[in-house]
Order: structure tokens, then sequence, then C-alpha cells
């Protein structure tokens, strides 16, 4: 069997028509989708179209009300509908299954005033009412759609089968029989159990007046009696027992609640603290630029004024040397005054003569009239050269800040981009979730979530009780039955008469029938649980990362337990992921050995497993089935490892967006995103 | 995937052979096929397969004979 088409209309958060087209080639479609745009609903879609059944996350089931979408509710549209196309053994159908109000109902206020329509074209030709139910009934039983719809919880529930007392993974065990076929069995043998009854019964009647058997035939009318009060109490614990679990799955659900709330909200306090970071980043980075662009007009005219200092310099050089030149001589003549005044030439050790006095004042003379020094005008232009020289020397070496700035400015735009990006996408997501989050629960609070493991802890053990019940209650009715049984073959055989007789001997032939199907449930179960074994062991290994795990091992509940290679002993605690992927291991190897196929539909299969458990799992996808369609969150799964781990196996992509708080659509997803 | 029911077929067949050979292989055959189409009705299935044991069986005589 393989889905071609699926839509969905008014249900849930898709308002408009709303489809999924699968491709004709076998792989792994995924759609995306955030916590509270529709994952699960689109998984209800499936499960109402062929089983004609939703639930809600609380476990309450069949509450059509609540999965008419809101917007459309509010205009007055009170139906929904999906429609799944397929093809099945080379013919081609249309199942459309709806939501209608009952006639003489407005406005729908509970699910009384609603029904279920269902109507199955086969190539082009609409079927009866009787047949279409026949049809779907037939593609997917209910118990068996479990291991074709199923979601990252059910996953955990397979961990029961490794309890070999438990109920639960009885009932578990009976639906994995189921779509590996052995109902044929089990109820070809009980089915030929009642022929033969049936009869026996007949042979009764005919008996029953006969002297003989009297004392039989009143003994049976009691054992009757007792069988069916055995069964109605049966019924009862049954019943009670579910309602346990109902409250038990609500429970987990409020704790699973109280955690992802407390997650979410740390989340969202970790951004926010992010974002203070990027904030105080950009105030800072901003504060820094405007006190550098302050004085900025300094080193914007630096280059400028350092050309106008080399110039001034240049035309210093002149004066300054003059004023120099002049300076030295000044010197000069102040030693040669000296020495003609004291009479004594210090250079020359002797004292200065008459003639040499008259040589010493002529060279005063020359050296003056050759060194006029600096002309009043002169000094007061070098004067003001070198103010000038002072002023731009203070302004002409101010470094550069240009760099310093872009630096800066580059700091202040990544951090304005983070935060950004903080407050558009992850901020605004988170408080999404958390919206979702709030929007489905009662109570989340750290104390609320100790009142539910305690309350977790009765209802488990009020289970338990009622698992015993069941357990010791069954075993009274295999027993009355027992005796029913022998007393219906004591009668037959007392009997004189020869109807009796003659269906004496067809109750022997439908007996012999029963004991064929029964003898065969044996042999056939112990080949099945071979085959699942290996093919199990090998998904299994394919996933694997640990080195020293060498397979899996079944039990009788067809509970799969991890042998380690060193020892082949079997690995005693395994964690939650582990659990979670041996699961999904029994899973593909039901599929192999199902007597038919069909899609797989996941939603969120991935919430216990780390990355790198997460990661092999993903590439062990396209293993279990020929079409597999997948519903993970972001988040849950890495998109861009994903596309690289499972390649061309990826048929398509979608993602669920968000139109409005109550309506959401199905899109094409990039591949960049 | 296997896609047939050959292999429950073939381990039922084994047993009628070996411990039951008075049992005609085709009511096994007919009741297989009627299980496996009735899944999901269980007043249809528990009525075919009563309606072909019946109807198997009302082949037999009273004094021992099979009219088959």
């Amino acid at each position: 069997m393989r889905f071609k088409k699926i839509t969905v209309e008014n249900f849930g958060p898709f308002k408009d028509p709303t489809s999924i087209d699968f491709s004709a080639r076998n792989g792994v479609s995924i759609v995306w989708g955030r916590n509270g745009r529709g994952k699960t609903t689109l998984l209800n879609a499936f499960n109402f179209v062929l089983n004609g059944t939703v639930k809600d996350r609380d476990g309450n089931v069949d509450n059509f009300l609540s999965f008419i979408n809101e917007a459309g509710m509010n205009e007055g549209k009170y139906i929904f509908k999906v429609i799944l196309d397929l093809e099945n053994n080379g013919k081609v159908y249309r199942i459309v299954r709806s939501i209608a109000v009952a006639p003489g109902v407005d406005k729908p206020t509970s699910n009384n005033d609603l029904y279920t329509v269902l109507q199955v074209n086969e190539s082009g030709n609409i079927l009866s009412f009787a047949d279409s139910e026949h049809f779907v009934k037939g593609i997917m039983t209910k118990e068996v759609s479990r291991f074709f719809l199923f979601d990252g919880e059910l996953l955990t529930e397979y961990e029961e089968l490794l309890n070999e007392n438990s109920v639960r993974g009885g009932s578990i065990k009976s639906s994995i029989e189921q779509i590996l076929g052995m109902p044929i069995l089990t109820y070809g043998a009980s089915d030929s159990d009642v022929a033969a009854s049936t009869i026996a019964t007949e042979a009764r009647k005919v008996a029953q007046n006969e002297q003989a058997v009297s004392k039989y035939t009143q003994n049976l009318d009691a054992a009757t009696e007792t069988r069916e009060y055995q069964e109605q109490e049966l019924q009862r614990l049954m019943e009670e027992r579910e309602a346990c679990i109902l409250r038990r799955n609500k429970l987990q659900n409020l704790v699973e609640d109280t955690e992802k709330l407390r997650q979410f909200s740390a989340r969202k306090k970790s951004i926010e603290e992010d974002m203070e970071r990027q904030r105080q980043i950009c105030d800072d980075e901003q504060r820094a630029i405007a006190g550098i662009l302050k004085d900025s007009w300094q080193w914007m005219i630096a280059p400028v004024l350092r050309q106008r200092l080399l110039d001034l310099q240049s035309a210093m050089a002149d004066l300054h040397g003059k004023e120099q030149t002049s300076k030295g001589q000044e010197i000069i003549i102040e030693y040669i005054q000296q020495a003609i005044k004291d009479i004594y030439c210090p250079v020359c050790d002797h004292p200065v003569s008459p003639n040499e006095r008259e040589k010493l004042e002529a060279k005063i003379s020359q050296i003056k009239a050759e060194t006029g020094g600096l002309s009043p005008e002169e000094k007061v232009q070098l004067e003001s050269y070198r103010t000038q020289q002072d002023i731009l020397a203070r302004y002409a070496n101010v470094t550069d800040q240009a760099q310093e700035i872009k630096v800066r400015y580059d700091r202040y735009v990544a951090a304005f981009v983070k935060f950004t990006d903080l407050k558009e996408h992850d901020l605004r997501e988170v408080e999404s979730d958390l919206e979702a989050l709030r929007k489905n629960a009662t109570g989340t609070d750290e104390k609320a979530a100790f009142e539910y493991f305690d309350q977790l802890g009765k209802v488990a053990a009020e289970i338990a009780e009622y698992d015993q019940g069941i357990i010791r209650v069954g075993a009274e009715i295999d027993k009355t039955k027992e005796t029913i049984k022998k007393l219906n073959t004591t009668i037959i055989a007392k009997s004189q008469n020869k109807d009796v007789v003659l269906a004496n001997k067809k109750v022997a032939f439908a007996e012999a029938i029963a004991a064929i199907f029964r003898e065969g449930i044996d042999v056939y179960r112990d080949k099945l649980s071979r085959d699942v074994e290996r093919d199990a062991t090998e998904i299994f290994m394919e996933m694997n990362t640990e080195e020293d795990y060498g397979g899996l091992r079944i039990n009788e509940n067809y509970g799969l337990t991890i042998i380690r290679k060193s020892d082949g002993k079997p690995v005693p605690k395994r964690s939650a992921g582990w659990e979670h992927m041996v699961a999904f291991a029994l899973i593909g190897a039901l599929h192999k050995n199902a007597p038919f196929d069909g899609p797989v539909i996941m939603d969120s299969p991935f919430y216990r497993l780390d990355i790198i458990n997460t990661k092999s799992m993903v590439k062990a996808l396209p293993l279990i089935a020929n079409q597999v369609l997948m519903l993970p969150y972001p988040g849950e799964i890495n998109p861009s490892t994903t596309r690289t781990d499972i390649g061309d196996y990826i048929v398509q992509e979608l993602e669920i967006a968000r139109i409005s708080s109550n309506e959401s659509t199905i899109k094409e997803m990039s591949t960049n995103d | 995937m296997k896609n047939n029911l050959d292999e429950l077929r073939s381990t039922l067949e084994s047993i009628r052979a070996a411990k039951y050979p008075e049992i005609p292989a085709e009511v096994i055959s007919a009741i297989i096929e009627v299980q496996n189409q009735n899944q999901n009705d269980p007043t249809r299935r528990q009525r075919e397969t009563q309606k072909m044991i019946i109807q198997y069986s009302n082949q037999i005589k009273a004094d021992g004979g099979n009219e088959q």
C-alpha cells in the first residue's frame, strides 16, 4: 500500500484545505513543525481517516469537537474532513472521512451533536457504506495502525515488553502479533472452537431431555452462568484499568509539560541575558565611537597640519641659521672684548700688546661688518613662526583613529545583528513554545510537578492491582471454559440419540480444525520470534555506536534485550535513549515480517535520544519502510545533518507554518533554513 | 516485506498433514482466507468461519463414513 496524498480541512489548526503530496519515489518525507503548529494533528488525521478515531494530547479519545478549527468554528463551519488518496494491490482509492452535524442541531456543543461519515471511491466507483467500512478496516486495523502511525511516547510503551508479567506488555504483544498475522491463527482456533461449541450446544439441546444426561445439563447451565459473571467482572477490571491508564497518561503529560516549561523558561532567560549582553556591547561601542568622533577633527586635519608644519620648518630654516650664526659671532666678539678689557689673552696665555689690541678691535669691526644678525622684522617673523610651529606640532602628531572606529563599529554591528536575531527569532520562538505549552497545560509549577509524581506513583500501584485482578479472573474464566467443554463432551458422549452421535463427530471435526490452528500458533510464533530477532538485530546494528553491543535477543513478549559482544550477556540497565532505539528496531523488524506493507508516519520520535543516537536512528529510517513520513520539531534533529545523513532518501521537505494563533498551513521548506 | 500468507499457510499444512490427515487441506486454506479478509470484523469473521466448518462437516455421516 502506498499513500499518494492526504488533505485536511477545518481540522485542528488547518482551516483551509491543506495537502501533503507523497512522492512516487521510496524514501523519507519530512514535515518540520514547531510545538503547537499541528504535527500531532497530522498524525491524528491519518488515524481519523483510517480508523475514524482521534486522540488529543491528554489521551482523550474521539473528542471530535476539540478538533474543529477554532477560526472555522467562529465562522459557523462545524464540520471537518480528511481525504486520503492511496494505491493498494494495483487499485487507486480515495477515502473521505468527515465529521457532520447531527440533524436538528444548529451549533454542536458536545460530541453527541456530531457524527462521522465515510466514503470510499475505488478506481472511480463509489463503494457502499458497508463496503467502504470493510475496505478501510481491511487495509489497516486499529491495532496494526499503531505500528504505522506512532509517536515518541508510543515507543516508550514497548519497554513494557521486557516485563514478562505485565498485562500492558501482554496487550502490546497482542498488537505485535496482529501486525505479524497471528490473529489468523488465534481467531482461526477460537472461531473453530466457537463452531464446535455451537454444534455441541445444538446437540445438547437435543440431548437435554434424556434422563441419562440431565444431571450434566444442569451443571452446564450453572457453569455458563458463572462464566457470564466472570466475563462481566473481567470487563469491569479492564475498564477500570483503562481509566487508570488515561489518568496516568494525563499525569505524564503534565510532568513532561512542567519539565518543558522549565526548559523553555530557562532558555528564555538565557536568551534575554544574551540579548542584554549584546545590548550592552552596542551601548559601549556606541559611546566609545561618539567619544572618538568628538575630537575627530584633530586627526582628520592632521595630514594637512603635518604638511603645513613641514612648509613652516622649511621657511624657518634660513632665519634660524642666521640667528644661530649671529649668536656664535656675538660670543666671539664678547670674548675678544673681554681680552681687550683684561689686556690678557686666555687662549695665547700672555698679555695683550697695544698692537694686538688694535688687531682685535679691527677683528671685532670685521665680524660685525660680515654678520649683521637678524633684523628686528626678521626676529618678529621668526618668533611668529615658532608660535605657529608649537601649535601645529600639537595637532599634526595626533594618532589617526579611523581604524579604531572601524573596529568598534564592526563590533557594534555584530552585536546589533545578534541582538536582533535573538529578539526576532530565538525569543519569539521560545515565547511561542511557552504560549503553546501554557495553552495546553493546567498546572506547571514545580510544586505541582511533585504532586504529579506522587499521583503517578499511586496510579501505577492501582494499575498493578488491576493487572493482578485481570490475570486472576482470566485464569478463572479459562477454568470455567474447560469445565463447560468437558460437560458438553460428556453430555454428547452419554447421549443415545442418533443426531447427537452425528453432532459429536462434527464437533470432533471442528475441534480438530481448532487444534491445527492452535498448534500452529506456537510453531509460527517461534518462527516469527526468530525472524523478528534477526531483522531487529540487523536494524539495531545499523544504528549501534557502542563497540560492545553485539545484537538483540527476543523474549516471549517480543521484548528485545541488547546483548554484549564481550560476554554474551544482556546489558542490564539501558538508558531511555537506547530503549527507544531498540523499540525502533523492533518496529522495523515487524514491518519486515508483516504479511502486508504500508507507509510509516512518525511524530517527534527522537525526543529521548542524544545527538549521536538520533543521528544513527535518522540514518536507519529508510530501512523500516518504503514510505516514511517524519514529523520532527526543529531542534529535535538538526536539519542540515539530517540532509547529509539521509541524503538521497529524502524525497521532500515541508514545514508547518503558522498563519495566526489558530491557523497553520503546510508549505515547501527552503533547504537554507 | 513478505506481503503474503504463504509461510503461515505452510506452517498449518505441515501440522495437518502430520497429525490430522482426515481434515481436508482446503478447509484450512478457506478458513485462513476468511480470517485474513475479515480481521477487523469479528462478527463476520466468526460467522464465515462457522459457515465454512459446518459446510465441510455436513459431509460427515453418522455411521462413521465421510461423504467426501
